[in-house]
């Protein structure tokens, strides 16, 4: 993969996914200078890494990755979104303040075997959409879909290391 | 049955707190010549499928596979190669003495390993690491000279591994001669005082004394640093000297590993 630094509307782009989750203050602080985008044909990686890894980078012409996946932008004619992947939201987890649920145990081992969540497994939910999955050390777990039903949808998990993760 | 052990994430989590997380659980622990790996004695459920695994906080391995990180000795400002890194346990383990710092360089030429390799540094949040998916022995293209290369180059395997394992002379000679060939790579683009660690889990010499024996013979920047003061710091591992006076080899009950360490001379 061919890799860049990010520009100001892909940086705008994902500031505004991270204010779903983060405060004002999480955000300013957050280092987007250390993200990256690898692409390959219609592929948009945006990864989190090091000063020092990114400032190495120039010394490989194609690399397969680097740091850690942040999230993936799509590009649409002059459209662009940015949605986030489980090792981003795992890297911001600790400073999540909105959109998230945390679940109890029972719903931990469902959802980590790729599960969605009921009801009487929530034990805090607040917002919708796409949020945060946390057990009970809130302890990040994965990403659901809430809109207001009796189930939090499994986007993805942390279980997924295991089935897909080879 | 091969023993099992877990190497804590400590970029996660304190090894005490895995410790008593995970006895709590019914899990039964020993402590080992490394005070973030723990041996498992006893468990009620799969090991590498737990929430705490899936959380990154701990890696399955061998305990032999942990001493070549160790050998290898990175610090936090190092640009490190590991030139065959997949599945990633040396890798990840490398990047956790590193402290996530510096920069780790991890090339897998196998593609469908290369997966899991990245799986695993993702699950261990390993950010300090720029992989590549290229034949090692093509790694001298890049214009980058590394302080510290871990070269656990593939082999013939053993039988602790493998119970079917049948190597023809024929696989030991080819595996032997490669094993050369990335070695000298390897040598070529460390830094002048750099270090390189060479490890195989083949029992075999032709592919560990004999490989460090013709390094020595036909290289004049090279020479062998001697393991021996390693030796009484791995305490509860079958170990003994190699062959070739300098060298470690690990011995069965665990898994068996070939371990030698080599510096590049300033000219």
């Amino acid at each position: 993969m061919k890799y860049r630094e990010l520009n100001n509307q892909e940086i705008k782009c994902i500031k505004n996914i991270l204010s779903n989750y983060l405060n004002k203050e999480a955000i300013e602080e957050f280092n987007f200078k250390n993200l990256y985008l690898l692409h390959d044909n219609d592929k948009y990686n945006v990864i989190y890494s090091t000063d020092e890894v990114l400032r190495y980078l120039k010394f490989f012409k194609n690399i397969y990755g680097a740091g850690i996946l942040f999230g993936d932008l799509k590009k649409d004619k002059n459209k662009i979104k940015f949605s986030m992947s489980l090792e981003g939201m795992d890297l911001i987890s600790k400073n999540i303040v909105k959109n998230y649920a945390i679940i109890n145990k029972k719903g931990e081992t469902l959802f980590l075997y790729g599960r969605d969540i009921f009801k009487s497994s929530i034990l805090k939910l607040n917002g919708t959409g796409r949020i945060g999955i946390f057990n009970k050390n809130k302890e990040f777990l994965g990403i659901g879909n809430y809109n207001k039903g009796e189930v939090i949808k499994n986007i993805i998990d942390k279980g997924w290391y295991l089935r897909k993760g080879g | 049955m091969e023993a099992q052990y877990i190497r804590t994430n400590t970029l996660k989590i304190n090894p005490k707190k895995l410790k008593n997380r995970l006895e709590d659980k019914g899990v039964k622990l020993e402590d080992t010549y490394l005070d973030y790996v723990f041996e498992v004695i006893e468990t009620p459920f799969s090991i590498g499928s737990t929430p705490e695994y899936l959380i990154g906080y701990y890696y399955l391995q061998s305990i032999s596979s942990t001493v070549p990180p160790i050998v290898l000795n990175p610090s936090i400002e190092d640009v490190v190669l590991d030139m065959c890194s997949a599945p990633g346990g040396k890798t990840t383990h490398i990047s956790q003495l590193m402290n996530n710092n510096g920069v780790l360089v991890a090339n897998e030429l196998n593609r469908k390993r290369i997966r899991s390799l990245k799986s695993n540094i993702y699950r261990m949040g390993i950010k300090n690491t720029i992989l590549l998916n290229m034949d090692a022995l093509r790694l001298e293209r890049f214009n980058i000279y590394y302080d510290k290369i871990l070269l656990d180059a593939p082999c013939t395997g053993n039988p602790i591994k493998d119970k079917n394992r049948a190597p023809t002379k024929r696989d030991i000679k080819y595996c032997s001669i490669r094993q050369k060939n990335m070695l000298n790579v390897g040598i070529d683009i460390l830094k002048e005082g750099g270090e390189i660690v060479y490890s195989t889990c083949s029992p075999e010499i032709e592919e560990n004394e004999e490989v460090i024996q013709y390094i020595l013979d036909t290289r004049e920047d090279i020479e062998l640093i001697p393991l021996h003061g390693i030796k009484d710091n791995l305490k509860g591992i079958n170990v003994m000297e190699g062959e070739l006076k300098g060298t470690l080899r690990i011995l069965p009950p665990n898994e068996p590993f070939f371990i030698a360490k080599l510096k590049k001379l300033t000219k």
